[in-house]
């Protein structure tokens, strides 16, 4: 009668390749295990109701960032005249009236006092608004009180730097017992590197769920808006404008007569967000329409009005 | 054919918002060529169709006045979009459009004659039974017109209607478009439209240059359109009208006010039809 092999169950005294394989695979649930707290955390989770997703678009851009902030005020300021662009920078072009929001009279301080002042160096100014602003969307259990918030950052980086510790842990008993560690070093460094941007950069969002949600909503109802603004429609209020920068960012400002707000807002994003994706995709079948009849309105059939001179469909 | 009511709008990216926040227009068209084929519709679309809003797809580049019938690429198309769109209707011009591989870039007026009546009814045959929604036919505005027409434009139209089973979609705008520039009996054309093969109404905006008056879809609605509609709304009664507008897009109280305009215009040759009825 045989006795099958002892299964060793420390997982430090297995060999390397063994090691290895398992610890991969470790590790992959313990960056998972760490998402999901910061999701579970990021309470209240319950989606806002019609009338709670009723806001102006400092609060909408105040659900994301400050930059988003810093982006709709200019982009109002400059929609209203109040500010304007001169080789890429911000000046002063007319006088703020007095009931201007807090947000708009602290930009408009800023580029009257320091003349040139970059987006970036606006977000002081704006910063020290925001927070009446971000008070109000807690109160509303959009953002999570800075505490909480925190805290699920530290319980998501706690739970996969125990993880990581298993790993050092071999590494060490690894080189006591004269083994090669090369591997195991390259694989806590590549899941430090990735597992700790990841974590950091998601547990920043100070949003809860029920923001999420709210973002989510307020995107969906937009849409029109931002196909609207993306393809140079009517001229719409500055209201309008601000809240599609609010809600989809500088991507909302594709069209051409946007070109310079855009490009002053955003220098640095030369790519294409997936914004600008859904909103070219459908301009571009457009647009290119005017060469070919196969999708032209124009092209082929001729005349969707103006195109056939005299005639018109 | 799922019946058509009241004021519409030519949807475009322009005015996707406009049209998404504005409350009362009865229908929407959509231009087919403006879309992608295979990819996804314009999400406002969508939802525009989720709130019931009826919408119409209009093609320019079918080429029906053309000798070679339609590519069934093309009708493929059409159709796949009418039912992803849920569209009440197709509409296409009566217009000549290429030949040989040759593109116009313009809808052209077709020959008024019997032999192109054939040509048309067999291709309009085609569409139809190409596309599984109904198909709607409409008049053209050109600078120029064949010499030696067999038909007026409004016995032209009565052979089309005749012929075929199509609808009508009759565009006022270029009805008074060709009143200006070619002398067309713009009454008589009202008289030919029998309301049981009229599917909606065209009105548009244009500007008089050089002597000829271009229906642009870019300016002001002039009075002579608004004054077809009333007429024709007079003689019919109730009738689905759409305003086109495609470029030079006014603030959203101007284009309101447009479609007041149209509104008012129909309102006043319903109460003539009712105070003829009751007569």
């Amino acid at each position: 009668m045989g006795y099958a092999p002892a299964v060793n169950l420390n997982p430090l005294d297995w060999s390397g390749p063994q090691f290895l394989m398992g610890y991969a695979v470790f590790l992959v649930v313990a960056f998972v295990a760490a998402r999901v707290c910061q999701h579970l955390l990021r309470t209240p989770a319950e989606p806002p109701g019609p009338s709670e997703l009723d806001m102006d678009p400092y609060e909408v851009a105040a659900l994301q960032d400050l930059d988003t902030v810093t982006q709709t005020v200019v982009a109002t300021l400059v929609r209203n005249g109040q500010l304007s662009i001169a080789d890429g920078n911000l000046r002063v072009t007319s006088e703020l009236p007095s009931d201007a929001h807090r947000l708009e009279k602290a930009v408009y301080r800023k580029v009257k006092h320091d003349e040139g002042a970059t987006p970036t160096e606006l977000h002081a100014a704006v910063k020290i608004e925001m927070a009446a602003l971000e008070r109000a969307l807690h109160l509303r259990g959009f953002l999570l009180p800075r505490e909480q918030a925190r805290r699920l950052m530290w319980t998501s980086l706690l739970i996969f730097t125990a993880a990581l510790g298993l790993g050092v842990l071999k590494v060490l008993i690894g080189i006591g017992r004269d083994r090669p560690v090369a591997f195991l070093v390259f694989l806590l460094l590549f899941a430090t590197g990735l597992g700790y941007s990841i974590l950091v950069t998601s547990g920043n969002s100070r949003r809860s769920r029920r923001g999420d949600a709210a973002l989510k909503l307020l995107r969906e109802e937009n849409q029109p808006l931002l196909v609207t603004v993306a393809s140079e429609g009517p001229a719409l209020s500055s209201g309008h404008l601000a809240m599609a920068v609010a809600l989809f960012g500088t991507s909302a400002l594709a069209g051409s007569s946007h070109r310079e707000l855009r490009t002053m807002l955003a220098p640095s994003s030369g790519g294409v967000s997936d914004l600008d994706s859904n909103t070219s995709s459908f301009s571009d079948s457009s647009s290119s329409s005017s060469s070919s009849s196969d999708s032209s309105s124009c092209g082929g059939g001729g005349g969707c009005g103006g195109c056939g001179g005299g005639g018109g469909d | 054919m799922k019946s058509l009511s009241g004021v519409g709008l030519g949807w475009r990216r322009q005015l996707a918002h406009y049209i998404d926040t504005t409350e009362g227009l009865g229908f929407v068209e959509v231009l087919a060529e403006h879309l992608h084929p295979k990819g996804p519709l314009p999400v406002p679309l969508v939802r525009l169709r989720e709130r019931g809003v009826p919408v119409v797809l209009h093609a320019v580049s079918l080429g029906l006045g053309s000798a070679e019938p339609p590519e069934p690429r093309r009708l493929d198309t059409l159709a796949h979009l009418a039912e992803r769109l849920g569209a009440v209707c197709v509409s296409e011009h009566l217009a000549f459009v290429r030949a040989g591989g040759v593109e116009s870039g313009h809808l052209l007026p077709l020959p008024r004659t019997e032999e192109m009546l054939d040509v048309l009814a067999e291709n309009v045959r085609r569409a139809e039974a190409a596309l599984p929604v109904p198909l709607a036919l409409e008049n053209i505005a050109s600078l120029f017109e064949w010499p030696s027409p067999a038909f007026s434009e409004a016995r032209w139209l009565e052979g089309v209607l005749s012929r075929t089973k199509a609808l009508l979609l009759l565009d006022v705008a270029n009805l008074h478009a060709n009143a200006l520039n070619h002398g067309t009996d713009a009454a008589a054309v009202l008289a030919a439209v029998p309301r049981e093969r009229l599917a909606y109404v065209h009105v548009a905006g244009g500007v008089k240059h050089g002597g000829l008056y271009h229906d642009t879809h870019a300016h002001a609605v002039p009075e002579g359109p608004l004054a077809l509609l009333e007429a024709l709304a007079a003689r019919v009664g109730p009738v689905p009208a759409l305003l086109e507008r495609d470029d030079h897009y006014p603030p959203p109280d101007i284009l309101t006010a447009e479609l007041e305009s149209l509104r008012e215009a129909l309102a006043r040759g319903e109460a003539r039809w009712r105070q003829a009825r009751a007569a």
